[in-house]
């Protein structure tokens, strides 16, 4: 599964709303560093960006965050169709 | 040789008031056996071989290997692992609305800044549930990264407060 279609589908899962930004914390492998995307919405669609530390928040700049680590500890972007595999399977 | 079945299941105690006698229980569902709960119908018994069973922690997934019983009413839990889900910390910071989620499987914490109820408001608190926790992989990591995003969600929340 690629990543823009990972992240779609987060924005879509949390509800991240058009003039919210969403900011995905997750470990760059081929720079062995995490790092933070940082999701807009623009005109085009959902515009990705990743910056090494993560961006300056205000009280009046809505946001959403997210993250989760992977079973060694690595910070990866959450699969919304696992979150939703585990709802159901821990009846 | 019976065939073993693996499937997930949680258990529970005090079947027929026997208050330490663990069970639980399966019923088939696209063809494989699966736990399920009390109220299923078609399901089928599950009990745990006294040689794992003082290691069982009620109302917890575990990954069990089962064997049929020779009456084959149903089934013995042989092996049972507990089922370690990944945390997902998300952070929500919109007009009036400072709060975090954490959850795995089908659990939930929240923290709230603004709530009055300690179990929400309290950082500490809601670490401390969360590193005790069997069944959240990276227990202490998942506690630290929660408490680093509180404290983000709190200085926001203050912030909002003073400027109103």
């Amino acid at each position: 599964m690629n990543t823009t279609f990972k992240i779609q589908q987060i924005w879509q899962y949390l509800g991240v709303q058009d003039d919210e930004i969403l900011i995905i914390r997750h470990y760059n492998k081929s720079d062995d560093k995490d790092e933070f995307l940082v999701v807009e919405s623009t005109q085009e669609g959902l515009k990705v960006s990743a910056v090494s530390t993560l961006p300056q928040l205000r009280a009046d700049q809505p946001f959403q965050m997210i993250q989760q680590r992977d079973s060694s500890g690595k910070f990866i972007i959450p699969s919304v169709t696992q979150l939703i595999n585990d709802k159901v399977s821990d009846y | 040789m019976a065939q073993r079945i693996k499937t997930n299941i949680k258990f529970y105690k005090g079947l027929d008031n026997v208050a330490d006698k663990l069970y639980g229980f399966v019923a088939k569902s696209n063809g494989s056996w699966r736990g399920c709960r009390e109220t299923e119908s078609k399901k089928k018994i599950v009990f745990v071989d006294t040689a794992i069973s003082k290691d069982i922690i009620p109302n917890t997934l575990y990954s069990c290997s089962l064997v049929p019983m020779r009456n084959e009413g149903g089934f013995i839990a042989k092996s049972a692992t507990i089922v370690k889900f990944p945390g997902t910390i998300a952070t929500i910071c919109r007009n009036n609305v400072f709060l975090i989620r954490i959850t795995f499987g089908n659990k939930e914490y929240i923290y709230d800044p603004s709530s009055k109820e300690k179990r929400k408001n309290d950082i500490k608190s809601i670490a401390n549930i969360l590193r005790s926790r069997n069944d959240l992989e990276n227990a202490m990591s998942v506690a630290e990264d929660f408490i680093d995003n509180a404290c983000i969600v709190k200085r926001l929340y203050e912030q909002r407060q003073s400027n109103v």
